[in-house]
């Protein structure tokens, strides 16, 4: 889809990430920018949405709104955009992370009208 | 993908073609032959599960003491499967099973030998105490009884598995599949050396 795309690579050019993949909750990829195995990427980022909500719903704490992972020298940031679909962008570790997530936000506002 | 088991039983029996199905003439057969089963009760038991105890991995699925408890279990299990009406109620109890085997860790590959040694046990004992045509039409109607319990407990065993995993981590099962088939073609490709030309 134009919309989508062109969404996922502002938000890639914006926050000068490397990689980004909007995935469905069976983990299936929509749309995917520099991954270089969109069907593997969207099911792990699926898996590890669906895994941190049953890790938090064990506490009684509601959702997991998104996932941070910090690794050597990358940011992972995996964000619901809504019931069905996540968001993963993958940035290096000199992003400014609430600059990340704002940018994540606005990406997701605008995925949202798209299937609105 | 179906959680409900005996959504599951009625899905798997659906698998089956028309012609494989236990027919009312095959239940006719087993149940006019109660009393021979009934007679081969201990040799079935004794045999069943002398086998299983006198192999070292398959003795392991077992407690300390409960063979007796197992013996009657399935001899229960025989009696009932030859005098019964093979309705949904019985085919959703062997997919149960299916579960309890999860439980046990009575793998799927133990079930089938086993299964095979009962019914090579009944067949050749059918040819031995019956008519050859009663027996023939016996061999038939079992053949079909085993293999329907075998197809229910070890797609019940492999499809359960999943939901547990499934209702753990909150992995859905359609994202399970996705998964799996992410990978299958590596496996495919890291075994080919095992492919027959």
């Amino acid at each position: 889809m134009k919309n989508l795309t062109s969404i996922l690579q502002e938000l890639l050019t914006e926050t000068e990430s490397d990689a980004v993949i909007l995935a469905n909750s069976d983990g299936l990829p929509l749309e995917a920018i520099n991954t270089t195995d969109d069907n593997r990427v969207a099911a792990l980022t699926a898996s590890l949405q669906s895994m941190t909500d049953r890790f938090v719903e064990n506490f009684d704490r509601g959702e997991a709104d998104q996932v941070i992972i910090e690794a050597r020298d990358s940011y992972i940031i995996i964000k619901r955009v809504n019931e069905n679909l996540q968001l993963m962008l993958l940035s290096g570790k000199n992003s400014k992370l609430g600059m990340l997530l704002l940018y994540l936000d606005n990406a997701i506002s605008r995925i949202n009208k798209v299937f609105a | 993908m179906e959680t409900n088991l005996m959504a599951l039983t009625e899905k798997l029996l659906n698998h089956i073609p028309e012609n494989l199905r236990l027919n009312e003439d095959d239940i006719n057969v087993l149940n006019r032959n109660v009393d021979f089963f009934i007679s081969k009760a201990d040799a079935i038991k004794n045999d069943f599960y002398d086998t299983l105890f006198s192999n070292e991995a398959t003795r392991k699925v077992f407690h300390e003491g409960e063979r007796h408890i197992r013996e009657k279990s399935l001899v229960d299990w025989v009696v009932k499967t030859v005098g019964g009406k093979f309705d949904i109620n019985y085919w959703a109890w062997q997919t149960y099973v299916g579960i309890l085997h999860i439980k046990r860790k009575v793998s799927n590959d133990y079930m089938i030998i086993m299964m095979h040694r009962v019914s090579d046990l009944v067949i050749s004992e059918a040819f031995k105490d019956l008519s050859a045509e009663e027996a023939g039409k016996l061999k038939t109607a079992w053949l079909k009884v085993a293999s329907t319990v075998l197809s229910l407990i070890s797609e019940s065993y492999h499809y359960f598995y999943l939901v547990a995993i499934s209702q753990t981590t909150g992995l859905n099962l359609n994202l399970l599949d996705n998964l799996v088939r992410v990978e299958v073609d590596n496996l495919v490709e890291a075994n080919q050396k095992y492919r027959l030309t």
